[in-house]
């Protein structure tokens, strides 16, 4: 399977002016540019990716999720915050 | 009679080994499901990373604002209210070459790497990412209950520092609490399991 973490780098040669930044979100990872006249491509968004009970899941199902678990929806949209979330309590299998 | 004594050493905090964590699962009542050890399950908490050998410890702080109201009629403030709470959760990083982990640490930081290396630099924008972050140890006197320290979204607002010398390098670390978004409004939780 492709990792598509890695960029490619038409000349590894050239070292650091292939550099790409490389972003936590494999699918949002962008080829560098050169340095020079052009800064090269910094991914400085890194969306974590939704977690609920362990399992990936779409952004809108851990909305509905979080909602359904002491979280305030609207606030969290406001926040651009999504941290992995239980819908388990202590000591819950 | 019977005469009061609260006196009870194994109540005292300590907390021996230590492992903090950032982007733990957090479950409907704030809480965190540990393992045995203090280690977190990395199927239950798919989006955690230890931050590996951190030294003096970890400690949440919480400063508060408060208003007294003083009135002509009395010496004193008649009335009180706590107006602000800021929590922290700090700690001293030693790991700081584990790039992919401090580049979620450092507002303004993105993991950079390419051919031969790997490391951080400054983004370009003025975006970042709050996390969850926590520390936790066994209690003193049962390996198999823990204290739990929890902020619950932060960020780092410590300066980055990456010293090379010929002592080990420690980076400070300082999560500073936000809302966290909770319906209960919680936004730090300091806590001890007791099953």
């Amino acid at each position: 399977m492709e990792d598509k973490t890695k960029v490619p780098q038409s000349n590894p040669s050239e070292g650091f002016e292939n550099a790409a930044v490389v972003a936590d979100t494999p699918q949002q990872a962008k080829p560098g540019k050169p340095l020079g006249d052009a800064q090269p491509v910094v991914q400085t968004s890194t969306p974590e990716p939704f977690y609920v009970d362990g399992n990936a899941v779409t952004e809108e199902e851990w909305l509905k999720l979080a909602g359904e678990n002491g979280y305030d929806v609207e606030r969290l949209k406001e926040m651009n915050y999504r941290p992995s979330i239980s819908t388990k309590k202590h000591g819950e299998k | 009679m019977a005469l009061i004594n609260g006196q009870d050493p194994t109540k005292i905090m300590r907390g021996l080994p230590v492992r903090i964590y950032i982007g733990p699962t957090i479950s409907t009542d704030g809480t965190i499901a540990v393992a045995t050890g203090g280690l977190l399950d990395s199927a239950a908490h798919a989006n955690a990373l230890d931050l590996g050998y951190t030294q003096d410890g970890a400690e949440i702080t919480v400063t508060r604002t408060f208003e007294d109201l003083p009135v002509d009629q009395r010496n004193t403030p008649i009335l009180h209210g706590l107006n602000t709470q800021e929590p922290h959760l700090k700690t001293g990083m030693l790991q700081v070459r584990n790039w992919a982990t401090i580049a979620k640490l450092q507002p303004g930081a993105v993991l950079v790497t390419g051919t031969g290396f790997i490391g951080i630099s400054d983004q370009v924008d003025q975006t970042f990412t709050l996390l969850p972050v926590c520390a936790i140890a066994p209690t003193p006197n049962d390996p198999t209950k823990f204290q739990v320290l929890i902020v619950y979204a932060c960020y780092n607002i410590a300066d980055l520092a990456l010293k090379l010398q010929k002592a080990y390098n420690k980076t400070p670390l300082d999560f500073k609490g936000q809302d966290a978004g909770r319906s209960d409004g919680k936004t730090w939780f300091a806590y001890e399991t007791t099953a």
